[in-house]
């Protein structure tokens, strides 16, 4: 019981690093590997627009698809972890005991909530350019130039 | 401690508002930004190189070049990659004090990074007789790459020499060893680099 | 035990720099170095605006001959080179370097000596690339240099060698200064400054430090392949070897575009330093504000294929790049609402510095609705490369880098001189600077959609650009005036302006809580803050002061800085920072040989540099004393 707990511990902060990046780090792999794999479907040496044998269609939908759906795992972790820590506001003091140092713990959830806000509103960012980007695949054709 | 099936459970406020990262020296985030710099101007090399392959005609490499061979390259990824073992236990040496292991780990990374230095001479020495930089656009990124890779780990040993030299005089100890471990990391990323290398320039025209 | 005077003596001794020209070639204090980039930026903006006079003179009739094509073509390039590399950000920088560790609460930056390094070689960078005048082969391919023009075969001499030694060497600067930012920000914040508590302006410039990183490396990547082809004969931009030339844009981009918002970001972020000052309450939508920063740098390296439009990329890949482009205006808008509702919701006060922040507001808003148009393909492949394209940029930089940098000189000029600056001149040079603004780029935005290409040294009569380009040339003479009111203000400030006091403006920020200028050890006592405006906390200078009596908080120890932790600050541990020494000029020297040798073909003077390089390294890196236990 106690190495899950452990883990636990060790794995919470990392977790709360996903929710703020997942959906950052989804949207780079999906503009990076769409467009690259769009480019090699694309070239002059390719016989067709295709990968390895598969669709670029194909490819990109799953793509989108696949990080669609780590970032909207992300933002579900950021929304939680918001709920449980709450952001404080940054202009509140918090008034300090008898002139003493402010609590820890107040300071650390504080600054927790404020990182699973973050990740909340940035992941949707990302999940809107995601969808978008996937979503051209239904209105454009493949390898198509103007 | 009952018989809970669901032993995990989600994390508590606390456990999740823990600060990590924590405690890190400024010199250890200078050189992790510096190494992060330096691999995005090797990925853009590298993404450089599979964009001019996949405009390209269908031989790779083009102009009649064969394709790398392996032989000496796999040679030398061994000695290369083999180097970070020695590094890492001159820095968790430090680390628990023994100054002997310092000396010890970095000599021989020093020795197995030159090894890989030399081979690298020899085999620019064979392949310049079949094409330079000068020939087609495979030729300049085949040199440019490896040979910016070169200079990078030409850079690593002569770090692992300054090192060497405060070692041997005594600067380094259980609590001071912060040149030790930046050196490491950056002569860890170097051979990281040569992975990419290695599977990008070498095997890949192979597949 | 020490009594406070004798702290306070350590203090002066140990932080105190040896006055005299010795000291100018040694210092590492930021404050000077933050001075000396605000300069020599300013002396780099008054070229490329002299540049851009004689542009706005040819153009101001059709048919002129007072400067020819060559000429023409190297003006506009060192225009926009020199604006966007030797002034703006290294202006931003300044800045930065000054205020970021008052900001936080710290005495130095990480690494002082890598400052001192950075502001050599931006200054060895800057002559070396405006000496190609002296030669009459000043860069001429543009700003962002497309090949083949600047290939071997069609540009042979000179010109473009400044061009792309001169970046890969400006580079180091910009690259050492973003990382002294993270690792200033990371580690030397003031005790209870958790990470929703650092100031706007800050965020920003960290945001702007982490583009930097992941940016310059592609254009490092683009010179040096450039320079490789044009001097080794290699072949990455020849189609004959297999080489391709739409390589070198997108590289380009990859940088161009964050580097836009690595001149923007910070610029915002000075807006977001006297707004809520300004309005007389904190910022409205705080948070929103730092999302927007963090979020507008990441998108920015997903749009730059928009430059690209007009080159006959897949349909599909564009797509990609359109979304995040869309996307990328939603932190951008968010800023603006952001301020604009603590404007309204504050009390204005309208002094200069304000003044230029609406005058920001204004155009950087215009300049904005015209990038959103640019978005959409079908649009910027109708006005991709003409005079359209001039006005929207010269919007959002001039309204979204140049109104910021003259509200922080106004805002911050009084801290860092100790004199206050004339109201009355101040809001004369606005004026002047935004009328003359609008009348010089608003009508480019007409000419352009008739048809005006950008780039052209001349035009001819009858058809319908003479009004427009003869308005535009006067607008340019009226805002050279507004800028000459401002510089004889400063001057007259310097001399005659009143005293300005630890905190003129009622500020919010740690930089209010230390004398006009500060010590050079900034603080007398570490500051601890509880929230995100620490000088409107209750009696926030009563406890610091109170704070004397400790010897903890106070940091007399040698030239002592507080590490703390990464996200909550939390004390670690004292650390010592370097004093004044000449190593970072020697290897900024070292450098400028080398460069300067390859340059010119000289290879043995260029290898002559590499020894001092790495016998400076060697000097800089040997430690100081015995080093404490970490």
């Amino acid at each position: 019981m106690n190495g899950t707990a452990g883990l636990r511990r060790r794995a919470a902060p990392v977790l709360l690093w996903f929710a703020v990046l997942g959906g950052a780090v989804a949207w780079s792999a999906h503009l990076l590997v769409g467009w690259g794999l769009e480019e090699i479907a694309c070239s002059p040496v390719s016989a067709g627009p295709e990968v390895l044998g598969v669709s670029l269609t194909v490819w990109i939908g799953v793509l989108t698809v696949v990080l669609g759906a780590a970032t909207v795992a992300a933002g579900l972790l950021a929304w939680r972890f918001w709920r449980t820590e709450g952001a404080a506001d940054p202009a509140t003091r918090i008034e300090p005991g008898g002139g003493g140092p402010e609590p820890g713990e107040l300071v650390r959830s504080g600054r927790a909530g404020f990182m699973a806000l973050f990740g909340l509103a940035a992941n949707a960012l990302f999940l809107l350019m995601i969808v978008y980007g996937g979503l051209s695949l239904l209105l454009l054709r493949p390898c198509a130039r103007t | 401690m009952t018989a809970d099936a669901r032993a995990v459970t989600a994390p508590t406020a606390e456990e999740v508002a823990a600060e990590v990262p924590a405690g890190r020296p400024t010199g250890w985030w200078g050189m992790v930004m510096f190494i992060t710099t330096e691999a995005t101007l090797f990925a853009a090399l590298v993404a450089s190189y599979f964009y001019l392959r996949f405009q390209s005609t269908p031989d790779w490499p083009p102009g009649g070049i064969k394709a790398p061979e392996l032989s000496l390259p796999l040679v030398m990824s061994a000695i290369l990659l083999s180097s970070s073992g020695p590094m890492v236990l001159a820095d968790r040496g430090i680390r628990a004090g023994h100054v002997g292991r310092l000396r010890l780990g970095l000599a021989a990374t020093f020795v197995l990074g030159a090894t890989f230095l030399g081979l690298q001479g020899y085999e620019y020495m064979t392949k310049l007789e079949e094409f330079t930089p000068r020939t087609n656009v495979y030729g300049s990124l085949f040199f440019a790459i490896t040979g910016f890779h070169g200079m990078h780990v030409l850079v690593g040993l002569l770090l692992i020499l300054f090192v060497m030299v405060r070692a041997w005089l005594g600067h380094f100890d259980k609590g001071r060893h912060l040149h030790v471990q930046t050196t490491a990391m950056y002569w860890h990323f170097v051979d990281a680099v040569w992975v990419v290398i290695m599977l990008s320039l070498y095997i890949g025209p192979h597949l | 035990m020490t009594t406070v005077a004798e702290r306070t003596q350590r203090l002066d001794e140990s932080w105190g720099e040896a006055p005299g020209l010795g000291s100018w070639f040694t210092t590492v204090d930021h404050k000077k170095i933050g001075r000396r980039y605000i300069w020599t930026a300013s002396v780099f903006f008054a070229m490329a605006g002299f540049e851009a006079l004689a542009l706005r003179t040819q153009l101001a009739r059709p048919d002129q001959t007072l400067i020819g094509p060559g000429a023409y073509n190297q003006l506009f390039t060192m225009h926009g080179t020199t604006m966007i590399f030797l002034f703006a950000t290294p202006m931003l920088f300044g800045f930065g370097n000054y205020f970021v560790p008052l900001m936080l609460g710290a005495r130095d930056m990480a690494f002082p000596r890598l400052n001192a390094f950075g502001y050599w070689v931006f200054l060895f960078a800057g002559l070396l690339m405006n000496a190609s005048f002296l030669f009459g082969q000043a860069p001429n391919g543009g700003w962002f240099n497309y090949v083949p023009l600047t290939g071997p075969q069609y540009t042979p001499k000179v010109n473009i060698g400044f061009y792309t030694v001169g970046l890969l060497f400006l580079g180091i600067s910009t690259t050492a200064g973003a990382i002294n930012f993270i690792v200033t920000t990371f580690k030397l914040r003031a005790p209870g400054m958790s990470l929703n508590r650092i100031p706007l302006f800050v965020w920003a410039i960290l945001a702007t430090a982490f583009a930097v990183v992941f940016a310059l490396p592609a254009l490092n990547a683009d010179n040096a392949m450039l320079l490789l082809d044009r001097k080794f004969g290699f072949h990455f931009f020849d189609p004959a070897g297999g080489g391709d030339p739409v390589l070198w844009q997108h590289l380009f981009w990859l940088f161009g575009h964050p580097d836009v918002y690595i001149i923007v970001l910070p610029a915002l972020g000075i807006v977001s330093a006297i707004v809520p000052v300004f309005s007389r309450r904190p910022m409205v939508g705080y948070f929103w504000l730092v999302l927007a920063n963090v979020a507008t740098a990441v998108i920015s390296f997903g749009v730059w294929v928009h430059h690209m439009f007009a080159v006959g990329l897949p349909q599909l890949s564009m797509s990609f790049f359109s979304a995040a482009s869309l996307v990328i205006t939603i932190p951008g808008g968010i800023q603006i609402f952001s301020w604009v509702a603590t404007m309204l919701r504050g009390r204005l006060v309208l002094a200069t510095p304000m003044l230029f922040v609406l005058g920001f507001l204004i155009s950087f808003v215009a300049g904005g609705l015209t990038g959103v148009m640019f978005a959409v393909v079908p649009f910027d492949q109708q006005v991709t490369d003409s005079y359209f394209v001039v006005a929207h940029f010269h919007y959002v930089l001039f309204g979204g880098a140049v109104f910021p940098i003259l509200a922080a000189l106004y805002y911050w000029m009084p801290k860092i001189t100790g004199r206050l600056l004339s109201e009355r001149l101040g809001r004369l040079s606005f004026w002047l600077i935004f009328g003359g603004f609008n009348l010089l780029f608003f009508p480019m935005h007409v000419s352009g959609l008739l048809g005006m290409p950008r780039r052209v040294y001349t035009f001819l009569p009858g058809l319908g650009w003479e009004g427009w380009n003869l308005a535009s040339s006067v607008g340019a003479y009226v805002v050279a005036l507004g800028f000459l009111a401002s510089l004889v203000n400063l001057l007259w400030s310097l001399r005659r302006g009143e005293p300005a006091g630890d905190d003129p403006w009622g500020g919010d920020s740690l930089e209010w809580a230390t004398s006009s200028p500060p010590p050079p050890y900034n603080f007398a006592t570490v500051p601890v803050v509880h929230s995100a405006y620490p000088l409107w906390e209750d009696r926030f200078r009563e406890r610091l002061d109170a704070a004397r009596g400790s010897e903890e908080r106070q940091l007399a120890g040698d030239h002592e800085v507080l590490r703390t932790s990464e996200l909550d600050a939390e004390p670690e541990r004292a650390i010592e920072m370097p004093s004044e020494t000449v190593v970072p000029l020697v290897v900024a020297l070292g450098f400028l040989v080398a460069f300067a040798g390859l340059l010119a073909g000289w290879y043995l003077v260029a290898a002559l540099g590499v020894p001092v390089v790495l016998g400076g390294l060697a000097a800089w890196a040997w430690p100081r004393r015995q080093e404490p236990a970490r």
